[in-house]
């Protein structure tokens, strides 16, 4: 194998974090990854034309991940959330985040709602050795105060043995409560359960139709195999029944791997690891393992058919082979590099067919397994080495394995943190190859890395989080160069953004297919058929409620992006720039299919509650009341309704007279706030707020502050002054008038905190907007009216065109030179 | 079942550190808390107004970024860049490397930017954050540099050089090492071209030695710009590369050695393969003693042992004189060929067809036993299955003829890769299968065949000429030291379709008899085997123990990788008509594992 001649020039720090005092070089901004290096400046000229001829990258086709398969028919709760465990009475805005658990809250409702559970078996024990009833006066029949025959001895007895009883018995249960709670919220922060997916692609006869396995049930307790055929023309079709394995236990991880021609699957459960053999007939099993103090990863090996490594929680490492049997490998109930309390192991193959990667929170190494025990080389160190950061850990390693000439090395490694994303060469452990500081908002336990489409393609890496965000890399570079980015990363559209495809809702039903659609992402997976006409990638998503979503990858030529442009005198390529691009939209198809999804998913009876308060029901009150016939026809309706069980609407009353905006409130006293309410309400809440700025501002000190803003601004607005976009008033207009539409509620335009930051952008860009009218303006710059608008709110509102202008409407204004 | 016993027995102090940890932190960090946080908290201080509306815009600056939305996202940047007039200096502070870190890269990435637009935002940048003055000028050359804008870079770097603030602390000093280093690059681009133009020129004119006479002192004055840095521990490739060609220009071999072996001996540097094999190519081109360039590369083995030079390794050990440096040769060619991408490397192959003849000829059969012993039970199923004898006949014909004649030396003539080379009727490589053949007769490792393998052969090679329905010849089984007494090496086919196999005894109880001794010394056995071949054919030939020896004698499992053998004493043997017929072992059990 060859290795690559030339690094990249880096830094080398060991140890701990923050022990030396060495620039942080990690600032490095994530296009310092395209950069390149001349080898010699004549070399360069002859190097630059080839990576130019090939960057086919891939771009979603749709907007957002549609439904595969109908949604599972089992229930789908979200469990407990941050409000159920955290105390709610926390404060706000702490430099230390601090974390309060709930016990007392949790323990008072639990008292209130489960009262024989909590009181009883202490009512129970007393029972025993108490008649609480008396003796000499039980003739009288008289339903009298318990308290009265309350004999002496009892009453000492509760005086004495009171406080003990309630102490011990309440301080018991919320000794076990508090474990509960903190358990429920470690799992909340990170459950590593799924670490890996419970996904997985198995390629079938054609290589058009291949296999889905994934969990399903509410338990996740049934194997299913679904075939599904890809043709790149149209949507994924479901071949036919999955066929299905039940299992004893919920399905955490699903590996498959194939070699030599001979398929592979494995699956992980908490305390079993199961092997099966997949072939034309029915998958044969090969062996089941059981791990007693639970199984935290499976991987099959991508060199030898049949071989697999687990880890389990007390930090051993087995290789079973078909030949030997179980073999322990690696045996450490301590972590690789520091102390860490996290039991969680992984395990995986490297391109030695005999060594193992072996990695926890804090580290991963390589393992000879047929070396003595326990000695082994560290690949990555969660410390200075890999420039990590305070409290970085290791959340998944894997090692991409398949290798072919024209993809990335097979010594290449893949290690994800809750902050970064490393490629890691065994060759030259400890120095990472590439990093990528992800930033996603949810732990990232999934990764695929799919071979390149065509001979020296870019190889997409579809890296997933758990809470549904999709991040598309793509990464090029053969044996002989280091792997790098082909292009900045992207965020694939994740399940909430195709809300908007569904039909709109009544809130309640709204908000269930708002939680279906949030429920964490539990396995990714992803097909591309060889030899297809147009290449194509498929991505399918698992959620955590059973239901499986797809998305399509085409193939485009990359837009013009710098680092492959060569000099700047060059004109730039004729490509349109990527954000200029019409973005995908819904197609009818999209639309049909969803509400048809929607249709099954209201058919999925509720989660039926754990406990509830007792209720009385209504429908027998109302066949007891005798209708009057002085009723008029609301009450009639409504009537009907309750006995239905509906919402009574407005169309069940009959046409009401279309509502209109209420009239601006009366000028009442002139006071500044409801001056500018008035003038909001009337749509001209910008020219006040610059009458307003004209008579306040103090023009000079202004100047002097924002003076540095402006001059940075300005290279921003350069940019931005060329296109000439809708104005913000004409947005909000849309926005208000597709509020207006019945049954339109907040929720169907995405979540409320979106609208939240929404509502604050628009003014603040206001403010800044008119901030900067009271400055000298450069020429170039937009008119203080015409701050242009987000596009997210356009593209928020449904159905509504893109409203990007195609590019070089306007003439390119010169630009303005600032600094000197 | 495995179970693995010490688990049960460690303490329960586990459930105490998780608990900790859920409450008050187990160091690790997460990202996603303050976001839980706030989504509970009801009371206190409230963030400003001013905090939260940057904090939502730079979330949106992301998301655009993530989206490539670049004309978005410089919107927003014009509105995000007020974080700059925060209060809070240090917040302030942090600003500036997150305006820097974000702003660069849309400017990087928008289609309408230049680099105008972008010198003009960096040298913006750097007077506001005095403090990465360093760091951003060093972005900014690279990015120039990556632009083609060589000049503009080192004038760059130039000014960023000789930049002081306060004290000068070591991490300011790195930096500014890092930015000579660069500078020195940039004038070995320039030397380099004047040293093309100079192989241009005639060598006998006058102005070639004035010229070289330039270049050697230029090149004296960058050389003093890489000096500092590559003190430092690092990856710093292209700056000892270019520093080394340089000082071997003005003839300064010795600095250059230095410089080389520093860069790959130092313990603090991280093991570089490519400082290794810059020392050896030097050493290469000065044509320092062969021992020198085998101390590099044996280094190099030991970090890198899929590594392109391993084959020249292997070349230079071969052609030594000492027997360890020979033995050292082989183990090199099976350590490339263990890797997955080397799988597929004719040359190595090559090599190894070759030198294992070569060594077998020279009687040194210990080394390639000794090398085979731990990748037998891999090697087989990794490089010599039958699946790749099929796939490699397919794409690369010399491949497989060289793989399969290895897997006949190693395997025997049994080995299925084999066997399906030689099947394969192609006019071209008779004559080539033929001396494989030839040749892995000659040289087959698994040559001293066991007498289980001489007794039975026979047989079965009787077998495939009465019936052609049986498979050619393969062995089953190998048995060290069979004794002869006690009808040791006799094979007898019972009425139960079990092929019985004789061992033997062993001689006296305790007596000495080979490594194993005698049946009677109760550690190691001789044991009679009985073998049922099972319908589904040859792939699942499964060994069964007779009932009636496991009846008659304490029985010992043992396990031999895919054999389950019974062992009992016996003296004396024979087919009795009423040997009952046994029941099928399962072939999966469930194993514990922990």
């Amino acid at each position: 194998m060859d290795f690559p001649s030339c690094l990249r020039p880096s830094l080398f720090l060991t140890g701990p974090l923050g022990v030396s005092d060495v620039p942080d070089l990690s600032f490095m901004c994530s296009w310092r990854d395209a950069l390149t290096l001349p080898e010699s400046p004549l070399q360069n000229c002859k190097n630059t034309a080839p990576p130019l001829a090939k960057t086919l990258l891939w771009e979603p086709v749709m907007p957002g991940p549609l439904p595969l398969l109908p949604p599972c028919p089992d229930p789908w709760d979200p469990g407990v959330t941050v409000q159920d465990l955290l105390f709610r009475g926390g404060f706000h805005y702490r430099r230390q985040p601090q974390v309060v658990l709930d016990v007392t809250e949790q323990l008072s409702r639990f008292l209130w709602d489960h009262g024989d559970i909590a009181f009883a078996p202490l009512g129970k024990m007393m029972l025993e050795n108490f008649k609480l009833e008396g003796g000499r006066s039980s003739s009288s029949s008289l339903p009298q105060c318990p308290w009265a025959y309350l004999s002496h001895r009892l009453r000492r007895f509760s005086i004495v043995g009171g406080p003990v009883l309630g102490k011990s018995v309440s301080s018991l249960l919320g000794r076990l409560l508090h474990e509960e709670l903190a358990t429920r919220w470690e799992q909340l922060l990170l459950d590593e359960a799924f670490t890996g997916g419970a996904l997985a692609w198995l390629p079938g006869r054609t290589p058009q139709v291949g296999q889905l396995v994934y969990p399903a049930g509410g338990a996740l307790d049934r194997l299913r195999f679904q075939e599904v055929s890809l043709s790149s023309g149209s949507d994924p079709q479901v071949l036919g029944d999955p066929g299905c394995i039940q299992l004893k236990g919920p399905v955490r991880q699903v590996v498959t791997s194939t070699v030599q021609g001979e398929t592979l699957l494995a699956v992980r459960s908490d305390y079993h690891c199961a092997v099966w053999k997949v072939g034309r007939r029915r998958p044969a099993p090969q062996q089941v393992l059981r791990v007693e103090k639970g199984a935290t990863g499976i991987s099959l090996s991508p060199h030898l058919p049949g071989e697999l490594a687990i880890c389990s929680r007390s930090g051993a490492v087995c290789l079973w082979t078909p030949q030997d049997g179980l073999q322990q490998v690696y045996k450490d109930p301590e972590t690789l590099v520091f102390r860490d309390p996290s039991p969680w192991r992984w395990a995986d193959f490297t391109a030695h067919p005999r060594v193992l990667t072996v990695g926890d929170r804090t580290g991963v190494k390589m393992v000879d397994t047929q070396g003595p025990p326990g000695c082994g080389l560290l690949l990555f160190r969660a410390g200075a080495e890999a420039s990590c950061q305070k409290g970085e850990r290791v959340l998944l390693t894997q090692y991409p394995g398949q290798y072919s000439p024209e993809s990335l090395p097979p010594t290449l490694h893949l290690i994800c943190t809750q902050f970064s994303l490393y490629l890691v060469d065994e060759r030259l452990p400890l120095v990472p190859m590439l990093k990528w500081n992800h930033d996603l908002p949810s732990p990232a336990l999934l990764a695929r890395l799919l071979p390149p489409a065509e001979p020296g393609c870019q190889q997409p890496l579809f890296l997933g989080s758990l809470g549904g965000q999709v991040q598309l890399l793509h990464i090029t570079g053969k044996e002989a160069s280091e792997p790098r980015l082909a292009r900045p990363p992207q965020s694939l559209p994740s399940l909430t953004d195709s809300l908007c495809a569904f039909p709109l809702l009544e809130p309640k039903s709204q908000q269930q297919l708002q939680e279906r659609l949030e429920a964490p992402t539990i396995g990714l997976a992803c097909a591309s058929p060889p030899g297809a006409s147009t290449p194509a990638v498929w991505l399918f998503q698992l959620s955590a409620a059973g239901d499986i979503f797809y998305q399509h990858l085409a193939l485009q030529a990359a837009s013009s992006l710098h680092q492959d442009s060569g000099p700047p005198g060059n004109p730039r390529a004729a490509a349109p720039p990527m954000d200029q691009r019409p973005s995908p939209s819904w197609t009818p198809q999209a639309t049909a299919c969803c509400s048809r999804w929607l249709e099954a998913l209201l058919q999925v009876p509720p989660a039926p509650p754990v406990w509830t308060a007792p209720t009385f029901s209504h429908r027998r009150l109302l066949g007891r009341l005798e209708p009057r016939e002085v009723e008029g026809k609301a009450l009639q309706v409504l009537r009907a309704a309750m006995a239905g069980g509906r919402l009574l609407q407005q169309r069940d009353l009959g046409l009401l007279p279309p509502a209109e905006l209420p009239p601006a409130p009366e000028p009442g006293p002139q006071d500044e706030l409801s001056e500018r309410l008035e003038e909001a309400w009337e749509g001209r809440g910008a020219k006040w707020w610059k009458r307003q700025q004209g008579k306040t501002s103090k023009p000079g000190k202004r100047t002097k502050r924002a003076k540095r803003r402006t001059q940075l601004s300005s290279t921003f607005s350069s940019l931005t002054s060329c296109v000439d976009l809708p104005d913000s008033a004409s947005s909000e207009r849309t926005l208000s008038e597709a509020r207006s539409q019945p049954p339109v509620t907040p929720h169907s335009q995405g979540s409320a905190r979106q609208l939240w930051a929404q509502g604050v952008h628009s003014e603040r860009r206001q403010t800044l907007g008119d901030c900067m009218a009271g400055l000298p303006l450069p020429k170039g710059t937009p008119a203080p009216g015409q701050v242009p608008s987000p596009p997210s709110q356009a593209s928020s509102v449904r159905a509504t065109p893109s409203r990007l202008p195609a590019p070089g409407s306007q003439p390119h204004r010169k630009r303005p030179r600032m600094g000197f | 079942m495995t179970d693995f016993s010490e688990e049960l027995t460690r303490p329960g102090s586990e459930d105490d550190q998780v608990e900790i940890s859920a409450v008050s932190g187990t160091g690790m960090h997460f990202p996603w808390l303050q976001e839980h946080l706030d989504a509970v908290a009801t009371r206190g201080k409230k963030k400003k107004e001013f905090a939260q509306t940057t904090g939502a815009c730079l979330s949106f600056i992301k998301e655009a970024l993530l989206k490539h939305q670049w004309q978005r996202a410089a919107e927003y940047m014009c509105s995000y860049l007020q974080i700059l007039e925060d209060f809070d200096s240090n917040k302030r502070q942090s600003a500036t490397e997150i305006v820097w870190k974000l702003g660069s890269e849309v400017l990087f990435y928008h289609p309408e930017s230049s680099t105008e637009t972008f010198n003009t935002f960096a040298d913006q940048m750097k007077n506001i954050g005095v403090l990465n003055y360093l760091k951003i000028s060093l972005q900014h050359a690279l990015y120039l540099i990556h632009h083609g804008m060589l000049e503009e870079a080192s004038r760059n770097l130039s000014q960023a050089e000789t930049w002081r603030y306060g004290e000068k602390s070591s991490s300011q000093e790195t930096l500014i090492n890092l930015v000579q280093a660069y500078k020195g690059l940039l004038e070995y681009f320039s030397w380099s071209e004047r040293k093309m133009e100079l192989s241009k020129l005639d060598k006998d004119d006058y102005a070639y030695s004035t010229e070289a006479r330039n270049i050697v002192s230029h090149s004296w004055k960058t050389s003093v710009n890489f000096n500092a840095l590559i003190k430092t521990p690092g990856v710093w490739d292209p700056f000892v590369k270019s520093y080394v060609e340089m000082l071997e220009f003005s003839g300064d071999r010795d600095g250059a050695r230095k410089v080389l072996t520093s860069y790959a001996y130092d313990e603090k540097f991280p093991a570089n393969p490519n400082a290794h094999v810059y020392l050896y190519n030097f050493l290469k081109r000065e044509k320092a003693p062969r021992a020198k360039l085998l101390s590099v590369l044996k280094i190099l083995y030991q970090i890198v042992p899929s590594h392109k030079l391993m084959l020249e390794f292997h070349l230079l050990l071969k052609k030594s004189e000492k027997e360890e440096h020979r033995k050292l040769g082989l183990a090199v060619l099976f350590g490339l060929l263990d890797f997955a991408g080397c799988t597929r490397n004719i040359t190595a192959w090559k090599h190894l067809a070759s030198y294992l003849r070569q060594i077998l000829m020279q009687n040194h059969l210990a080394w390639v036993q000794e090398e085979w012993k731990s990748r037998r039970n891999w090697w087989p199923a990794f490089h010599f299955s039958y699946f790749w004898a099929k796939s490699d006949w397919k794409e690369d014909k010399d491949l497989a003829y060289e793989k399969a004649l290895i897997a006949g030396m190693l395997l025997g003539k049994g080995c299925r890769y084999f066997r399906y080379i030689l099947k394969q009727d192609h006019q071209g490589v008779k004559k080539k299968i033929k001396l494989m053949k030839k040749s892995v007769k000659k040289y087959s490792i698994v040559k001293p065949p066991s007498l289980c393998l001489a007794v039975g052969l026979p047989i079965l090679q009787e077998l495939q000429h009465q019936a052609r329905a049986v498979p050619p010849a393969r062995i089953i089984l190998e048995i060290e030291e069979l004794a002869s007494n006690h009808n040791g090496g006799q094979l007898l086919f019972g009425l139960d379709s079990h092929l019985y196999i004789f061992t033997g005894d062993g001689g006296q109880p305790g007596g000495p008899f080979g490594k194993f001794g005698s049946v009677q010394n109760n550690g190691h056995s001789r044991f009679i085997i009985s073998i049922v071949e099972d319908e589904a054919g040859e792939d699942s030939l499964g060994f069964q123990a007779p009932a009636h020896s496991a009846q008659t004698a304490p029985a010992r499992q043992r396990h031999q990788r895919e054999q389950r053998c019974f062992c009992c004493d016996s003296s004396r043997c024979a087919i009795s008509h009423q040997a009952p017929v046994l029941p099928r072992m399962p072939s999966f059990s469930s194993v514990l594992c922990d």
